[in-house]
C-alpha cells in the first residue's frame, strides 16, 4: 500500500511538473530561438546591446541573460528596433529615458559618475608615478 | 537538550575569549593563555558540530533548521546546510577565527612570548567582536515554538557539491588574514617590534589565505558554471567582489613579504597591507550580510547586522591604522628600486594590484554612493569591469613573466634579454600553434593568449634551468595562472552558442560535432522531479563522442525549477546543453554551448592551489628553523 501511494505521489509530481513547464517557460533561460532575427548581423547588434542592458527585476544580469519576463520584453523591443532600422544609440538612448541610467550595465560617462571613470585612471597614473619615481631615485644612489 | 548544549558552548567561547583577551594583556601567565586558547578553540568546535548534529537529526525546534532544512534532503546537503545560512555560516566564520587563533599560540617560544601574547590579544578581540555579533543578531540555536512538522526546505540552486566546500575553503582565506591583522597589530604596538622576525610570522597565515581563497573563489566560478546555466563562471556580482578584493591584496601581500625577507625593505608597507586585507575582508562580509547589495547570494536580508559589522569595522579599522600611523615611523626606508631588478617587479605587481583592488572597490560600492547623493541610480555591471580591470590587469601579467627571472639589485638590460629571449622564441611558438587550431583572430584573443603563453613558457624556461634557487611554489603557483589566462581567453573569446527549438530524433551540428535529440525522459530524484533530455553526440566520422542529458528539475517542497547542463569536457573544449522549455509537438528550447579551454580554467586553479600548498610547507619550514 505505502509504495503504491510513493508512486501515486511520483506520478502526480511528474504531471505537476509537466503542466508547469507548460505553462511557465521561465525555466528556461535567455535568449528564445522564436526570438532571433534572420539577419544574423542585426541579431549580433542585438546580442551585444543586450549584454549591457541592466534586467531591471533581476540582481545581476544582463536581459541577455536573464529569464525574466520583462527581460524578453526588452530583448522583443530591442530587436523591432533594429528591424526599423534604429541606430544602436538611438535605442540606448530609447532605452534610459524610459528607464533611467539604472538600466545600463556600463554607467554612461556624465557628471555624477565623474569619479567612477575618472578614479581608476588616477589611480593608475599614480602607480605609475610611484614606480617611475622609485626607478629614478634608485639610479642616484 | 541538544540546542541548548550547542547554545551554552557558543557562549562558553565567548567566556573563553574575554578570558584570553585579558589573560594575554599580562603576559608570562602560559597557563591560563593555554586553558583560553584550548577553551576557545573546544568550545568552538562543539558549538559548531552541535549545530552540524541538530541540522542532520533534523531537529526542527531549531529555528535554523527549520528555515533551511527538510527531511528529504540528502544528508550531504544537510551538513552543508549548516553554512548554507547566515547564522550558521557565523559559526563555521568563529570555528574558524579561533583555529587560526590555535596556530597563533602554537608560535609561542619564551624569545617571543611578549610579542604573541600581544597578537593573541587582538585575535581574541576579533573573535570577541563575531560571537558577540552571533548571539546577539544571529543566533542559530535560536527556537522555536510550537515545533513544526517539517522544515521549510532550501534553495535547491545550492544543492551542489562545489557549493558544500566553497565556504569553508574561502572562510579559511578570509579569516587567515585575520592572523596576518593580528600579527601586524603586534608588531606595531611593541616597542621593539623591528627586532622581532614577523614577517616569518606572518608568512604561513598569509600564504594559508591566499591559498584558500584562491582555490574556493574557484570553486565559486565551478559552481556557478555547472548551476546557473548559461556557460558563464564569473559574474562580477559584488558578493564575488568582495572575495577578489582581498584576493588582490593578499596577492600583493604575499609578494611584497618576500622583498621583507630579502631586503628589509617595505616593512611599513607590508604591516599596512596586512591590515587592508583583513578590513576588506569584514567589510566584504558587511557587504554581503548587511543586503545592502543586492546579489543573487546574498542570503540575509537584516539592516540591524549591517550597522553592527559595520561599527565593529570602523572601530577596527579605526584603531589599526590610527596605530599604524603613529608607530610605523620605523618601518620605513629609504631603499628605491630600479625597473630591472627583482624588487622592482614585485612593487609594479604590489602597485598593480592594488589599483585593481581599488577599482573593484570604488565599482562595487559606487551605486550606493550614487543612490544615496543624488536621486539617480546606477548599475555597475561587467562591461565597467572589463574596460577598467583588463587594462590594468594586462601589464601586471607582463611584468609577472619576467620578475622571477630577474636578479635582485641592478640587473644589465642586455643580459636581461638573452634570459628572456627563450621564452619570446617559445611563446611565439605556442601562440602560432593554438591560432592555426582555433583560427579566430580577435585583438583581445590575440593578447590573452600571447600573455598565457608569456606566463607558461617563462615558468618552463625556469624550470628547465633546474639550478635556480627560485621557491618550486612561485613556479607552480605562476604555471597556474598562465594557465589560467588560457582558459578565460579561449572561453570568452572562441565561445560559440546555438540556440534552436529541437523536436525528437532532431539534429543540428555546432563546431564539428553533430548533436541528435534521441528522447526525452521523465525521472524522480531524491527531493525533485524532473525531465531529461537524451543528446547523442558525434563527430565528423559518426563516431559517438558522448551521451549529454540535461534536465530540467522541480522542486516541489520549495517549488522552485532548476535546469541542470550537461557538459562534456575534454582539453580542447566543453559541450554544454541545457534544456529550456517546450513539448512534444512544437519541440524543446535548447541551448548548446561550445566553450573552449575551459578545463584549464579548473586545471589552473588547481595548480595555484598546489602551488599555494608546496609554498606554505617550505615556509613552515622556516618557521620551524626560528624555533
Amino acid at each position: 500500500m505505502i509504495i503504491n501511494k510513493i508512486i501515486l505521489i511520483k506520478i502526480f509530481l511528474i504531471i505537476t511538473v509537466i503542466c508547469l513547464t507548460q505553462f511557465f517557460s521561465n525555466n528556461s533561460n535567455t535568449v528564445e530561438p522564436d526570438e532571433i532575427l534572420q539577419d544574423q548581423k542585426q541579431e549580433l547588434r542585438a546580442r551585444n546591446i543586450s549584454k549591457n542592458i541592466r534586467c531591471m527585476v533581476c540582481q545581476n544580469q544582463s536581459i541577455d541573460e536573464s529569464n525574466a519576463p520583462l527581460a524578453k520584453d526588452l530583448r522583443i523591443l530591442i530587436r523591432n528596433k533594429i528591424k526599423k532600422g534604429n541606430k544602436d544609440k538611438e535605442i540606448y538612448e530609447f532605452l534610459t529615458n524610459r528607464y533611467g541610467d539604472f538600466i545600463l550595465l556600463k554607467p554612461p560617462f556624465k557628471l555624477s559618475t565623474l569619479a567612477l571613470w575618472l578614479l581608476p585612471l588616477t589611480f593608475f597614473a599614480v602607480g605609475v608615478f610611484i614606480i617611475l619615481f622609485h626607478n629614478k631615485k634608485s639610479k642616484k644612489i | 537538550m541538544v540546542p541548548f548544549l550547542g547554545n551554552f558552548f557558543l557562549w562558553l567561547s565567548l567566556f573563553f575569549v574575554i578570558f584570553q583577551f585579558f589573560i594575554s594583556r599580562k603576559n608570562n601567565k602560559l597557563k591560563f593563555i593555554t586553558i583560553a586558547v584550548n577553551g576557545l578553540l573546544i568550545s568552538s568546535f562543539v558549538s559548531f558540530f552541535l549545530l552540524m548534529y541538530v541540522h542532520i537529526v533534523s531537529d526542527f525546534s531549531v529555528l535554523n533548521v527549520f528555515q533551511n532544512s527538510h527531511t528529504t534532503k540528502p544528508l550531504l546537503y544537510k551538513i552543508s546546510g549548516v553554512w548554507g545560512n547566515h547564522e550558521g555560516s557565523m559559526l563555521l566564520w568563529i570555528l574558524v577565527l579561533t583555529i587560526f587563533n590555535y596556530f597563533i599560540f602554537k608560535l609561542y617560544n619564551k624569545k617571543n612570548s611578549t610579542f604573541v601574547s600581544k597578537a593573541l590579544e587582538t585575535q581574541a578581540f576579533v573573535t570577541t567582536g563575531f560571537i558577540l555579533f552571533t548571539i546577539l543578531t544571529s543566533n542559530p540555536f535560536e527556537r522555536i515554538i510550537p515545533t513544526p512538522e517539517n522544515g521549510l526546505g532550501f534553495n535547491p540552486i545550492l544543492q551542489d557539491p562545489a557549493l558544500v566546500i566553497h565556504p569553508p575553503l574561502l572562510y579559511i582565506g578570509y579569516v587567515g588574514f585575520s592572523a596576518a591583522f593580528s600579527i601586524s597589530i603586534a608588531t606595531l604596538s611593541l616597542e621593539n617590534g623591528e627586532k622581532i622576525p614577523w614577517h616569518i610570522y606572518m608568512k604561513p597565515f598569509v600564504l594559508v589565505a591566499w591559498t584558500f581563497l584562491s582555490i574556493g573563489i574557484a570553486l565559486g566560478a565551478v559552481w556557478a558554471y555547472y548551476e546557473l546555466g548559461w556557460g558563464g563562471w564569473w559574474f562580477w556580482d559584488p558578493v564575488e567582489n568582495a572575495s577578489f578584493m582581498p584576493w588582490l591584496l593578499g596577492t600583493a601581500l604575499l609578494h611584497s613579504l618576500i622583498i621583507v625577507e630579502k631586503r628589509k625593505s617595505l616593512q611599513a608597507w607590508v604591516l599596512l597591507l596586512s591590515i587592508l586585507a583583513f578590513l576588506l575582508s569584514v567589510v566584504g562580509t558587511f557587504l554581503v550580510r548587511s543586503g545592502i547589495l543586492t546579489s543573487v547570494h546574498t542570503f540575509a536580508l537584516d539592516p540591524s547586522r549591517g550597522i553592527y559589522i559595520l561599527a565593529f569595522t570602523a572601530l577596527l579599522g579605526g584603531y589599526s591604522l590610527i596605530l599604524f600611523g603613529t608607530k610605523s615611523k620605523k618601518y620605513f626606508d629609504n631603499n628605491y628600486f630600479t625597473f630591472f631588478s627583482k624588487e622592482g617587479s614585485i612593487l609594479i605587481n604590489n602597485i598593480l594590484m592594488v589599483v585593481v583592488c581599488s577599482t573593484v572597490f570604488l565599482g562595487t560600492i559606487y551605486p550606493l554612493l550614487v543612490e544615496a547623493f543624488t536621486n539617480n541610480k546606477i548599475s555597475v555591471g561587467e562591461p565597467y569591469y572589463n574596460s577598467t580591470v583588463i587594462p590594468i590587469i594586462i601589464p601586471a601579467i607582463l611584468v609577472m613573466g619576467i620578475g622571477p627571472i630577474l636578479s635582485w639589485g641592478k640587473e644589465d638590460k642586455s643580459k636581461t634579454f638573452k634570459k628572456i629571449f627563450p621564452s619570446i622564441l617559445l611563446t611565439s611558438i605556442m601562440t602560432l600553434f593554438i591560432f592555426l587550431i582555433y583560427q579566430s583572430y580577435s585583438a583581445v584573443g590575440i593578447a590573452g593568449v600571447i600573455l598565457s603563453f608569456w606566463i607558461i613558457s617563462n615558468n618552463l624556461v625556469i624550470l628547465f634551468k633546474k639550478n635556480t634557487n627560485l621557491s618550486s611554489g612561485m613556479i607552480v603557483a605562476h604555471l597556474g595562472i598562465g594557465l589560467l589566462i588560457l582558459g578565460i581567453t579561449g572561453s570568452s573569446i572562441w565561445q560559440e552558442e546555438k540556440i534552436i527549438r529541437m523536436k525528437i530524433d532532431s539534429e543540428i551540428k555546432i563546431k564539428k560535432n553533430n548533436i541528435i535529440f534521441k528522447k526525452i525522459d521523465e525521472i524522480v530524484g531524491p527531493n525533485y522531479v524532473a525531465l531529461q533530455g537524451n543528446f547523442w553526440v558525434y563527430d565528423k566520422k559518426k563516431n559517438i563522442i558522448t551521451k549529454l542529458k540535461p534536465e530540467n528539475r522541480f522542486y516541489p517542497i520549495t517549488n522552485n525549477f532548476t535546469t541542470e547542463a550537461s557538459i562534456h569536457t575534454n582539453l580542447f573544449r566543453d559541450l554544454y546543453i541545457v534544456l529550456g522549455e517546450g513539448n512534444l509537438n512544437d519541440g524543446w528550447v535548447v541551448r548548446i554551448y561550445y566553450n573552449p579551454l575551459v578545463i584549464w580554467i579548473w586545471i589552473g586553479a588547481l595548480v595555484i592551489f598546489l602551488g599555494g600548498i608546496i609554498s606554505i610547507t617550505s615556509n613552515l619550514k622556516k618557521l620551524k628553523s626560528l624555533a
